[in-house]
């Protein structure tokens, strides 16, 4: 009875999320494709070869071996239930829901597959003690914090290639030069794809809203097909810029709010609708996955022997990589920095998750940047609840206020 | 390691080596015009022990070399890595915190040089009295005067053993035998004279503090495939017509000490090669030597073990560090007392370098003879000590 | 406007003088109660001394040498005494830096790392203050952010600890040994040479000399000393040079054998024997060791790392070069840590099985700071496997105020008496044999 109750707040989340978003929507029916994807995802009884817990590590190593990874990166409610046992009463929700999932009888079988457990948190580490002891196989890939030590780029890249050893062993396919070159630009089209799309639809909430455009970045991780997603998003795209072009923008225009922190995730889409409500227009979510997007490989990244090639994929990551797994978050900061001077935000909501302590410290630091430009910020902190959508709402609308009066007194300024 | 890769590798090394084995003869390193088995004391004591000892020389010189150049490539090449480069080269006078001496090294110390000195010299000192017995050890029995027979010549010379009447045959295995379930690879540990140098050229790279090669999994599964080649050319040489001992590396130390001049082939370049990587690993070849293995693949019905206490472990991995064999189980071990293995050549550095107390010992047939203490290992830092 | 600065500085004057009445009482006040805990053996002046004089007189620790701070016990300090200073361990337990820090970090970091964070935003411990460099090592989230936010203050360098402990992690640890090296180099501005290196094993290979045979005496049942003693000595471990150290517990060990031969024991009836690990203890919130041993316990183990774990295993030496030494020092920093830091920690099932079996523990107390989340992680499965054995363990979460004082005193009282229960047969076992 109790497993049964569990299912169905695992199906009410995916569905009350997919009624809100094809209700939303008026001009696209192409965007079905994506809610299948996700839909596909969550019903799926497939039998994984190569599971990632998270979005720590880059991907294209996996592809290259042949293996479609299946990513666990949290977001239902449901899933942290089914994991409440095994873990302490503070750990983070994502952590909760990913184990969760791992745990899970019945849909997914987990019995043959690869983990690679990228040690962003502590949860992080200390989960990959518990699957290894119910005997699973695993492949840790520890990061090193500090990106100015003189070997933390090598480390790095020793962990990266033990990594695609792993995998190659588990799937039994050899890696090869050409097959790690294919997999690198199947993930730079697909990410250009995606960075084209968000482009194009950013400014224009009337034709693909807000959850839409979050939910199509979403299901890039729940696809077992990239090639075939990659020319769904390129078809989609067309379209949006045609629909752009037919349809100009009217009515008022909202104040433009970007979330930052922890990572939302379908089907945990409270925060996007209740901004949505409150009358502001959420241009983007700013956490780590949102910048990996710009990863895109030059032909000159991709040359040299294969091992020179995986070196290169990991060290171009390493710089750039923006998770708060390191001491400086500095990639973010510089980031945040030009999205500021672009002029492209009037306000940021700073998502916490309860128990993701690393975001918590993050936020002092873009707390003083933000205090220096004028911008106001809102700390939310919440975890994968429903209970508080009230409470946040109210403090959301007041935030809302604040920043429409913030737009008269600048326009009362230019006058 | 996958198994797949050290059959591999076992293959490659096999057909290397063994080529090389079979050609040995091809390539001679020192040649005497006339080769002059017979010895006495009294050439010992001449100017002629000199010329005999010509091979020995030239080894040791070469070797020196070999040594002095690796460190000077090495010092080059760390010159390049910023944070190495920083500490190269600086004064070394002073003295690490040492151990006091414990008992059980010293009578290995005695026993290895007593033992070594009376296989190379013991017949001509006191007579041969013993010599139908085989031990399985790396002393080179060319050396007709040696104390006891060496078995390593029969085992790589199986067509000649069995032409042998039966009684030599018996007599043969039974002592070779013998060795193996009494003292099993303590030989290695304590009898061997290639152990022995092997021994001193690992001191004299700790007086200088000269940097060696450390424990690295790596490095210890590349060589057990080349153990298991040597093996195989060790068994198999004579069958194909070679002769093993143009090739063993021990032919230059035993005969030409007791005054024999003989030729050296492929041995002369293999004794640099064991003088060099001794220096900078220790007993690099007693990890590839076929007759240890030999031995070793009997170790469980031997009567020396090595027991640990699982409880008392904390994991520090020093008998890892400080193993010559590069026995990881001592250290990963959890449940089992007796960890005892196949390559263990029961010199004791590992019961020497744990830190608690009683965790390891060396047993023999059950008793104690050497358990760790942490007031050994302490016993550099003692108050009133500085 | 300059009415206004000088309201503001004494705003601050007055802030500050609070803080530091507050801070001198409270450590004043535990270290009155560890004092006055019976059974002190003779020879524990220094060690208060020094507690007292960097908490209450709030002094420096008055080295000629340069201090350098470290977090953790990872960090080895014989580099930092080849390197010609003196290393201090800045892991904070005081409650009002806690309070101050409470509003600096984030509401969930755990009460150590607010400590420091209040300690650091207020500027007035010199231990703090006096520290040119401070050396972190990467072992939780936690750390990992205020080594960040550290480095905006003072100079600070962090150590990248591996989550597993392969060959290949103990090769980038040694490299990193040599990084940390370098760096103490350039800020000392004394070279680190063989010789200096060699000395520093022997100066703390003392210490820890000392510590096996304190640990060796400790041992004895019934009882030598008590739990907290030994933690305020291990505490105090921090703040002293190691030379300094090891002199005073040599005097410390002597008068522990005067009192063996002598059979004069800390108390005749047998005690519960409680085992304390998880989260350090740090003082001055030694309120959970005081209260075990006020409520009738004997803390007869302590698994922390701030107790007996910092300095306990030594390094061993298998290679005379410098490289070795260097080795030596990685492979004892790593390899026997039972830190949760590690992704697989089972080591320190054993560790605590270790510890059970040579003190002949009956209780194990499991002690859990607010917001650690790695050690919380561990107690599930620390809690079977010890229940396998027959041994009952709780969880103690407890933070950096006195207000949970009764709560805890409630529960651990609770827990003796079920100790006490569990005692009872053998305690008439021996009755009938006198009679």
């Amino acid at each position: 009875m109790a497993n049964n109750d569990k299912t169905s707040v695992y199906e009410w989340e995916y569905m009350d999320s997919f009624d809100r978003i094809w209700s939303q929507q008026k001009h696209l029916p192409e965007i079905k494709y994506f809610l299948d994807t996700e839909y596909s995802w969550a019903k799926n009884q497939c039998r994984p070869k190569v599971v990632i817990l998270g979005t720590g590590i880059p991907e294209e190593l996996a592809y290259a071996c042949g293996a479609a990874p299946y990513w666990l990166i949290g977001g239902s409610l449901a899933s942290t239930v089914w994991s409440d046992e095994h873990v302490p009463r503070d750990t983070d929700p994502v952590s909760r829901s990913i184990l969760g999932y791992i745990n899970r009888q019945g849909t997914v079988d987990f019995s043959d597959s690869l983990f690679i457990i990228p040690m962003t948190s502590d949860s992080m580490r200390k989960i990959a003690y518990q699957l290894k002891t119910e005997g699973r196989t695993i492949c840790l890939v520890d990061i090193p914090p500090q990106r100015s030590d003189s070997k933390s780029s090598e480390k790095w890249q020793r962990q990266i290639l033990d990594m695609t050893k792993a995998i190659s062993e588990h799937t039994g396919s050899r890696i090869t030069r050409s097959s790690m070159i294919s997999a690198a630009q199947r993930i730079s089209k697909a990410r250009y794809a995606l960075n084209a799309f968000l482009n194009i639809s950013r400014d224009r909430p009337d034709i693909v809203p807000n959850a839409t455009r979050l939910l199509i970045q979403d299901s890039y991780y729940r696809t077992f097909n990239i090639n075939e997603w990659t020319y769904r998003l390129q078809m989609l795209t067309a379209k949006t810029a045609e629909l752009t072009r037919r349809y100009a923008y009217v009515g008022q225009s909202r104040p433009k709010v970007m979330v930052m922190g922890s990572p939302i995730i379908f089907p945990n889409y409270k925060i996007p609708f209740l901004i949505d409500d409150v009358g502001l227009n959420l241009t983007d979510t700013v956490d780590s996955t949102f910048l990996k997007q710009y990863l895109i490989y030059e032909k000159s990244d991709l040359h040299g022997s294969y091992s020179r090639i995986i070196k290169n994929i990991a060290s171009a990551w390493y710089s750039r990589d923006a998770s708060s797994a390191f001491v400086r978050n500095d990639s973010m900061y510089h980031y945040i920095k030009w999205r500021i001077n672009k002029k492209d935000v009037e306000g940021v909501v700073y998502h916490v998750l309860k128990g993701q302590i690393e975001q918590d410290f993050e936020f002092e630091r873009f707390e003083m940047l933000f205090a220096e430009y004028g911008i106001p910020m809102f700390r939310l902190e919440t975890d994968y609840q429903y209970q508080d959508i009230e409470q946040l709402r109210i403090r959301l609308e007041a935030f809302s206020e604040m920043l429409t009066q913030n737009r008269y007194k600048e326009v009362k300024q230019a006058k | 390691m996958k198994i797949k890769k050290k059959i591999i590798i076992a293959a490659l090394s096999c057909a290397v080596l063994g080529t090389i084995a079979y050609f040995a003869y091809v390539f001679p390193f020192y040649e005497f015009e006339q080769n002059d088995y017979d010895t006495s004391l009294d050439k010992i004591l001449s100017l002629d022990y000199l010329k005999t000892l010509a091979p020995l020389f030239i080894i040791i010189g070469l070797s020196a070399i070999g040594i002095v150049t690796t460190v000077c490539l090495r010092k080059q090449m760390l010159k390049k890595d910023k944070t190495y480069s920083r500490f190269a080269g600086r004064e070394k006078s002073g003295n690490a915190p040492k151990q006091k001496p414990v008992p059980f090294m010293v009578i290995r110390w005695i026993m290895m040089i007593g033992f070594g000195f009376m296989m190379i010299w013991g017949g001509l000192i006191f007579g041969l009295k013993m010599s139908s017995v085989s031990i399985p050890i790396l002393s080179c029995p060319w050396n007709t005067e040696q104390m006891t027979e060496s078995s390593c010549y029969y085992l790589s010379h199986l067509n000649e053993l069995f032409e042998l009447p039966i009684k030599s045959i018996l007599l043969f295995f039974g002592s070779t035998l013998l060795f193996i379930v009494l003292l099993g690879r303590t030989i290695c540990g304590f009898l061997c004279p290639m152990g022995l140098i092997q021994d001193i050229m690992d001191k004299i790279r700790q007086k200088t503090k000269t940097e060696g090669i450390s424990a690295n999994e790596k490095l210890y599964s590349t060589l057990t495939p080349i153990k298991w080649a040597m093996l195989l050319i060790f068994i198999g040489l004579c069958f194909v017509g070679g002769n093993f001992c143009n090739f063993c590396p021990a032919v230059a130390v035993s005969p030409i000490l007791a005054g024999m001049s003989t030729s050296l082939y492929v041995s002369g370049f293999l004794m640099i090669f064991v003088l060099i990587g001794g220096f900078f690993k220790r007993r690099l070849f007693c990890n590839i030597c076929p007759l240890g293995y030999l031995i070793g693949l009997f170790h469980k019905i031997s009567l020396f073990r090595i027991q640990k206490d699982c409880t008392a472990c904390t994991e520090c991995g020093a008998c890892y560090e400080a193993c010559p064999m590069g026995i990881k189980q001592i250290y990963t071990e959890r449940n089992k007392t007796n960890v005892t293995d196949s390559n263990c050549i029961m010199c004791g550095e590992c019961v020497k370098c744990c830190p608690e107390d009683k965790a390891l010992s060396l047993t023999c047939a059950g008793i104690n003879l050497y358990t760790s203490s942490r007031k050994d290992i302490m016993s550099g830092y003692t108050p009133k000590k500085k | 406007m300059r009415i206004m600065i000088t309201r503001e500085q004494e705003r601050k004057a007055r802030q500050d003088k609070r803080f530091i009445s507050k801070e001198t009482q409270t450590a004043a006040k535990y270290l009155r109660s560890i004092d006055e805990l019976s059974g002190a053996p003779d020879g524990m002046k220094p060690f208060l001394d020094t507690l007292n004089r960097i908490y209450v007189e709030m002094q420096g620790l008055n080295a000629t040498q340069k201090t350098i701070g470290t977090y953790c016990v990872i960090a080895p300090q014989e580099l930092i005494y080849a390197a010609g200073a003196v290393p201090v361990k800045l892991c904070s337990g005081n409650y009002t830096a806690f309070f101050v820090g409470d509003d600096i970090a984030p509401r969930d970091a755990c009460p150590l790392v607010k400590a420091v964070a209040g300690f650091k935003n207020t500027g007035l411990m010199p231990v703090y203050e006096d520290c040119s460099l401070m050396i972190v090592p990467v072992t939780c989230d936690c750390k990992k952010k205020i080594a960040g936010m550290l480095s905006e203050q003072c100079e600070v360098m962090t150590m990248h600890i591996p989550t597993s402990k392969g060959d290949d992690e103990i090769d980038e640890f040694v490299s990193q040994l040599y990084d940390m090296a370098a760096r103490l180099e350039d800020i000392t501005g004394n070279q680190v040479t063989y010789d200096s290196l060699a000395e520093a094993f022997r100066i703390t290979g003392r210490a820890q000399y000392e510590l096996s045979e304190f640990i060796r005496l400790k041992k004895g049942n019934p009882y030598l000393i008590r739990g907290t003693h030994a933690m305020t000595i291990m505490n105090a471990a921090a703040y002293m040079p190691a030379e300094q150290w090891a002199d005073a517990l040599h005097s410390v060990n002597d008068s522990l054998k005067n009192k063996e031969k002598s059979g004069r024991l800390v108390t005749n009836k047998k005690l519960p024997r409680i085992l304390l690990t998880g989260s350090p203890i740090v003082f001055p919130n030694m309120k959970i060791p005081l209260l075990i041993e006020e409520m009738g316990g004997i803390v007869a183990g302590d698994e922390t790392c701030m107790g007996e774990r910092g300095l306990y295993d030594p390094p061993v030496i298998t290679d005379d070069s410098f490289d070795g030494m260097m080795r030596a020092l990685a492979n004892r920093s790593l390899r026997p840590c039972p830190c949760p830091t590690f992704a697989d920690n089972s080591q320190r099932i054993y560790r605590l099985k270790q510890l059970i079996k040579d003190n002949d523990i009956q209780g194990v107390i499991y002690h859990v700071l607010r917001g650690c989340l790695v050690y919380d992680f561990e107690y599930k499965r620390i809690e079977e496997e010890l229940g396998q054995l027959g041994i009952p363990v709780i969880r103690l979460e407890s933070d950096y105020n006195e207000e949970d004082v009764e709560q805890l005193r409630i529960r651990i009282e609770a827990f003796i008496e079920l100790i006490k229960l569990k005692q009872e047969p053998e305690k008439r076992k021996t009755g009938r044999r006198y009679l």
